[in-house]
């Protein structure tokens, strides 16, 4: 089920709300687990199963450890085992179709074989499954020793499928003990509203903006409308995915929880370093912590250091999508970070805000092709024509059409990728609360309007 | 021990299922288009024009391998057969979650006047099967979802 869908806004939440307050403390998290299950069964009724049997056998095989441990015995080969099985289990749905058109390509084989669909958010909850079981071997967090907890955990509806990745440590308390009140609701709803609106209104229309140019016949093409089609997109998967997150942490502070951020204005980094601290956080301070550290981190030879980097930024690429335009965007920024940790990064660090801002913003544009494209060939074509490879104009008359129509919804979106319109929002808010809550009704009707009478717009990040 | 191996049963149970069912020969649209028409009464609806995958569905037909597409032109008719044939298996679920979009959409449309069109809706088939995703609304939509599954 989708956040921005009628279903779910106007029957699955109020209907999971209302009976959330209504039970007694002692049945909450059966509702909400029953809720869970109900919202990604609706969507996948088959893998659903799948998604059960994880959370089941990573509560069963933390116990298993947690027994080992007590009786004096290593638990290295449960933890391992129950490590290979959650990796298998991603692999086998979202890197077997790889690699057998890989190995189908290199050896010139056509061996049959059938991919099969990506359960939705499986790469998200077997991270999480992940983080938990890694922690209990560690020793950083208690074992969990009711399945309804951990499952709920592991299913808990708004971030179940596309995040953030909420680690088990993180949570632990908050699944037995959490506040709810009416101004932690109201916070919650507003961050939904405005996580709704930013997927709705902004980014569902810029992606059309993106399409729109990919589409363009050769003849319509121009360097300048490859610009602003990666633009659109860079603003688009940014309202798409930031939206996504806003509307999960809202939700969970609505049922009392309270969830780590994601996005911190990624846009506003004035060096690539700077801008994954602050794009999909959940997901680098996972690699971070249960990979890029254990490996040594930065605490090592420079070549360790390098070779470290390159690893986890192979595996970040790859934990996106099983492709190589993937591989490829996940070591284009493997080795950007170390080059300004080892090359140029003193010279940014001295340059002149607006130039650092630029430096970023281009390279994460180009970044984004990568990301975008179906395969390598077709990121390669399109990054040549933006910088004039071939023989298309600077602009043309589809490049003036793209100005008039989008220029106003461009300009719009850049700047609410920037700090101010939330603080002005809340300044309003604090002066004008009657205004504040008209304009957020106003926000509401609009993208319940959007969805009305608009196509089907999934979330960007459900393909990972 | 025993628990382990309980849980590798039962996984690979549950993917040999999974895979075995979603498993597809590669058949090309024509032939399924001859097949329907051989055992079904499908050339009672109208082959749709491929904008109209577009108009209806909100999916723009040069970004799959091919498709099918009938629908029942009548205003008041829900009736429809849409069969795509996908290049990568990452765009069924894309495909999926648009035809339940149409579907809700359209049980929205007639909700409240077309008491037998949201009966068919609510009953409206959606099926994955390797490279392939089957939507029907139609009171014939299990025989047509047997040819089909019968050719693939």
């Amino acid at each position: 089920m989708l956040f921005s869908s009628i279903t779910f806004i106007y029957y699955f939440l109020p209907i999971t709300l209302l009976v959330y307050f209504l039970l007694p403390k002692v049945l909450k998290n059966v509702w909400l687990l029953i809720a869970s299950i109900i919202f990604y069964s609706w969507g996948e009724p088959v893998y659903v199963f799948l998604m059960l049997f994880s959370s089941i056998f990573n509560y069963s095989m933390a116990r298993d450890m947690d027994r080992e441990r007590r009786k004096g015995i290593n638990p290295k080969m449960t933890f391992m085992f129950t490590v290979v099985v959650n990796l298998f289990i991603l692999g086998f749905f979202k890197y077997y179709g790889f690699l057998m058109d890989t190995i189908n390509g290199i050896l010139g084989t056509s061996i049959h074989y059938t991919a099969l669909a990506l359960p939705i958010g499986i790469s998200f909850y077997t991270f999480q499954a992940l983080s938990y079981i890694i922690d209990v071997y560690w020793g950083n967090v208690r074992v969990q020793t009711s399945p309804i907890k951990f499952c709920l955990y592991l299913a808990l509806f708004p971030q179940l499928i596309a995040g953030p990745i909420v680690k088990y440590k993180d949570i632990d308390e908050q699944l037995d003990n959490r506040q709810l009140n009416v101004e932690k609701f109201g916070h919650g709803s507003i961050r939904f509203i405005l996580g709704l609106s930013k997927k709705v209104i902004l980014a569902n229309n810029l992606g059309l903006i993106y399409d729109l140019i990919n589409q363009l016949p050769d003849n319509k093409i121009s360097i300048l409308t490859y610009w602003i089609g990666i633009f659109a997109y860079t603003l688009q998967i940014y309202f798409d995915f930031s939206g996504y997150s806003d509307m999960a942490i809202g939700i969970g502070k609505m049922l009392g929880f309270e969830f780590m951020e994601n996005f911190n204005y990624p846009y506003l980094s004035k060096s690539i370093t700077e801008f994954w601290r602050r794009w999909h956080i959940s997901l680098s301070t996972w690699f971070k912590e249960y990979l890029y550290i254990p490996l040594g981190g930065n605490k090592v030879a420079p070549i360790r250091h390098i070779l470290n980097i390159l690893v986890v930024w192979s595996l970040t690429g790859l934990w996106h999508g099983a492709s190589w335009n993937f591989v490829a965007w996940g070591l284009y920024y493997g080795i950007l970070l170390i080059l300004e940790k080892y090359v140029y990064g003193r010279l940014i660090d001295r340059a002149p805000n607006f130039v650092r801002h630029i430096y970023t913003l281009l390279i994460v544009m180009i970044g984004w092709v990568l990301f975008s494209s179906e395969n390598l060939s077709t990121a390669l074509s399109y990054i040549g024509i933006m910088f004039g490879v071939g023989k298309y104009p600077l602009m043309n008359f589809t490049t003036m059409y793209f100005l008039k129509t989008n220029l106003l919804l461009l300009i719009i979106g850049g700047f609410v990728a920037t700090k101010k319109p939330i603080e002005y929002f809340n300044i309003l808010c604090e002066r004008k609360r009657g205004l504040g809550i008209f304009l957020l009704l106003l926000f509401f009707v609009i993208s319940t309007a959007y969805l009305v009478f608009s196509t089907y717009n999934p979330f960007l990040y459900f393909r990972f | 021990m025993i628990k382990k191996g309980f849980f590798v049963v039962i996984l690979i149970v549950f993917l040999l299922l999974i895979y075995s069912n979603g498993d597809a020969k590669d058949v090309s649209m024509k032939d399924i288009d001859k097949y329907l028409k051989a055992n079904t009464e499908i050339e009672q609806l109208v082959k749709a024009k491929n904008r109209d995958l577009m108009q209806f569905i909100g999916l723009n037909y040069e970004d799959f391998n091919s498709h099918l597409y009938y629908r029942n032109v009548e205003a008041l008719s829900v009736e429809e057969l849409l069969i795509i044939k996908v290049n990568s298996i990452k765009q069924l679920a894309t495909l999926k979650n648009a035809v339940e979009k149409r579907v809700e959409d359209q049980i929205s449309t007639f909700e409240g006047y077309g008491p037998n069109q949201v009966a068919l809706l609510e009953d409206a088939i959606i099926k994955t099967k390797g490279n392939y995703l089957f939507f029907c609304v139609s009171k014939s939509a299990d025989k047509y979802e047997e040819v089909f599954l019968n050719v693939i």
